[in-house]
């Protein structure tokens, strides 16, 4: 085995594991729960059939080896066995973050999936991305109960 | 000349896009809902007792003009599908004059609400116990104001002539309760 080889295989092994040290990463921030203190009804009154979160309910920040890099982020999302179809989460982009980079699409809500889709794009690193959330369905002709899902937001590199 | 080639040659191993996830929970909490009320608010029903001009013929209770403009409305959320409330009416404080009983029915439902509206258990009498007066009730709203909702109406009977006595103005109130079947 020559000192060639042997340098190659270095540097083979140095790109294939270096390059996750260097990877993009992605970090969230927040979460949502809707509950009665998020809407005040009368008799009579049915729930808000759509029901706003704030603004900045969560942050995803988008940071890492992104210098060459452009790089979209899509969601979906796994409901619970206590889920009511009658429910749909929808999702939008209301900030454009900080940092280096920028961000662009996602301006307009969507509904969250199964599958995933695509939410918004972005180059570089950019922090602090605010999102925004909607309820739709809430009714009190389903039962009175505690619904859950899991929201994912998935880093993807171009 | 092997390892002079693979010094050129980068490997991409990331074949594929993915660089990271993040997830959230979301929680949506309803709690079972029991909502109640009348329109217009804090009524106040008016029956006058008049007596006949001509010997011989019964006295008779007048009814208020507003009397006939009463409605309830009620929003009613079930932990189960299969779960009903009803809507009772009983005195609250005061008491009617002797020789004198109080009946109410409720309408069947109408308006713009949605869902397991209740059915009207016809004309009752109003007493100190808490009786039916609408039954039934799943996961329902039945929107609001006149229109909506169940209307209601009264009727004062004379039970013993007899018995009736000149008397004050008597002030009674009369109580409505949603509650599990």
């Amino acid at each position: 085995m020559n000192k060639y080889f042997v340098f190659g295989l270095l540097y083979f092994l140095f790109m294939t594991f270096s390059s996750d040290a260097l990877a993009q990463n992605l970090r969230l921030s927040g979460a949502w729960k809707v509950s009665h203190n998020n809407f005040q009804i009368e008799a009579g009154d049915d729930i808000p059939g759509t029901i706003r979160s704030d603004a900045d309910q969560i942050s995803l920040s988008v940071n890492g080896n992104v210098n060459k890099s452009n790089w979209v982020i899509r969601v979906h999302m796994e409901e619970y066995n206590t889920w009511n179809n009658n429910l749909e989460l929808w999702v939008r982009r209301t900030g454009n973050g900080v940092g280096s980079g920028s961000v662009y699409g996602g301006n307009t809500f969507q509904r969250i999936a199964r599958m995933e889709t695509d939410f918004f794009s972005g180059q570089r690193v950019v922090n602090n991305i605010d999102v925004q959330y909607e309820l739709r369905g809430a009714t009190v002709l389903i039962p009175a109960s505690n619904y859950q899902a899991t929201i994912f937001y998935t880093l993807y590199e171009d | 000349m092997a390892g002079v080639l693979v010094f050129l040659f980068k490997p991409s191993i990331y074949a594929q896009a993915y660089a990271d996830q993040e997830e959230h929970l979301f929680e949506l909490s309803i709690r079972e809902i029991a909502l109640l009320s009348l329109s217009p608010q804090q009524s106040t029903l008016f029956f006058e007792l008049t007596f006949p001009e001509k010997a011989g013929e019964d006295p008779e209770f007048k009814s208020g003009p507003n009397n006939q403009q009463l409605w309830i409305h009620y929003t009613n959320g079930n932990a189960l599908a299969n779960e009903t409330r009803n809507i009772g009416v009983q005195w609250g404080s005061g008491k009617l004059p002797a020789g004198v009983e109080l009946y109410i029915s409720a309408g069947g439902y109408t308006g713009n609400g949605k869902g397991k509206t209740g059915v009207t258990a016809g004309k009752v009498k109003i007493t100190s116990s808490n009786t039916n007066l609408i039954t039934g009730i799943g996961g329902a709203f039945t929107g609001r104001g006149a229109g909506n909702g169940h209307k209601l109406d009264y009727e004062v009977k004379i039970s013993d002539a007899g018995a009736l006595q000149n008397q004050n103005d008597q002030e009674i109130n009369i109580v409505f309760t949603l509650s599990d079947n």
